[in-house]
């Protein structure tokens, strides 16, 4: 089993497999905020992608950059079989975690 | 529209807080949504301060997330490891009175360092960065009191001194990078 993932990873993720081809960091950062339902630093969605590159969970891939953008190349990232693994695991867990609770949660008087 | 640009000043320190690799394509996003998203639905004052705190952030992760702090514990666990080694070593080659617990205090430091430098490439649980932490705390004072024990002495011995500072500054840097890698972790919750 591979290291279970931490909800930011998980959020950052699921936002490179829902943008698919257009998963690069400007869309990923947005999709992230959409998912949190808040305002999240650049800086840690482009650290945390470094690090599931580094452990093998994406792959990344470069392409040529638009006037907007003043012509500088977009990294473009894509989900390893890995990576989908480690995000079917992690969906294990939490649904594991939570069997047996009755749900909506109340305070017991 | 293509011309509004962010601050250079502001520009340039964003391109130092980022890897060669993520220079472009990085620095590509923010000017993107600078362009785009931030400046026709800020404004300019509004629009430079976003960006003002992506580089804020960007600053953060490259002071306190950084490996290079990392590489250097990782030189000094070796070092501290050898020592302990070669300190073991040559107290059952010369056998003097009391080689046995000073032996042993050798053998300690040695584990010491390879244990860290385990923790250092792999990393590890909280019990395991407990266990780090407290080692790192044994081994700084184990070598304040060497130093201090060394500059009393009538006898000076230089490998004491350089061992003990070795010490002192590997459990430092232990301290340094565990207190980071908290530090960076709750960074990325940002």
């Amino acid at each position: 089993m591979a290291e279970l993932l931490g909800v930011f990873e998980q959020a950052v993720l699921l936002a490179v497999l829902k943008l698919a081809e257009d998963a690069y960091g400007r869309g990923i950062l947005r999709g992230v905020q959409t998912m949190l339902n808040r305002e999240v630093a650049a800086g840690a969605v482009y650290a945390t992608l470094d690090r599931l590159e580094q452990k093998h969970l994406i792959s990344s891939y470069l392409k040529e950059g638009t006037p907007i953008r003043s012509g500088r190349t977009r990294r473009y990232y894509r989900l390893t079989a890995m990576g989908i693994q480690s995000l079917n695991e992690s969906r294990a867990a939490h649904k594991q975690m939570w069997r047996g609770a009755k749900l909506p949660l109340g305070v017991q008087p | 529209m293509i011309s509004n640009m962010p601050p250079r000043w502001l520009e340039r320190l964003l391109l130092l807080t980022l890897s060669p690799r993520n220079r472009e394509t990085v620095s590509g996003d923010i000017l993107e949504e600078y362009r785009e998203e931030q400046l026709p639905r800020r404004g300019e004052v509004l629009a430079n301060l976003w960006y003002l705190r992506q580089v804020a952030g960007f600053a953060l992760i490259c002071i306190f997330g950084g490996p290079k702090l990392k590489k250097v514990l990782a030189c000094m666990c070796l070092f501290v490891a050898a020592a302990g080694i070669w300190l073991a070593v040559m107290e059952n080659v010369l056998r003097h009175d009391g080689y046995i617990e000073r032996s042993a205090v050798a053998a300690c430091i040695a584990i010491q360092g390879l244990v860290t430098l385990i923790f250092v490439w792999f990393g590890g649980d909280s019990i395991f960065r407990s266990l780090i932490a407290i080692g790192a705390g044994a081994a700084a004072l184990l070598g304040a009191s060497a130093v201090a024990r060394i500059l009393r002495a009538s006898h000076f011995e230089g490998f004491v001194l350089i061992i003990g500072l070795a010490l002192i500054l590997e459990g430092i840097l232990t301290w340094t990078v565990l207190f980071q890698t908290r530090r960076a972790a709750r960074l990325h919750q940002l």
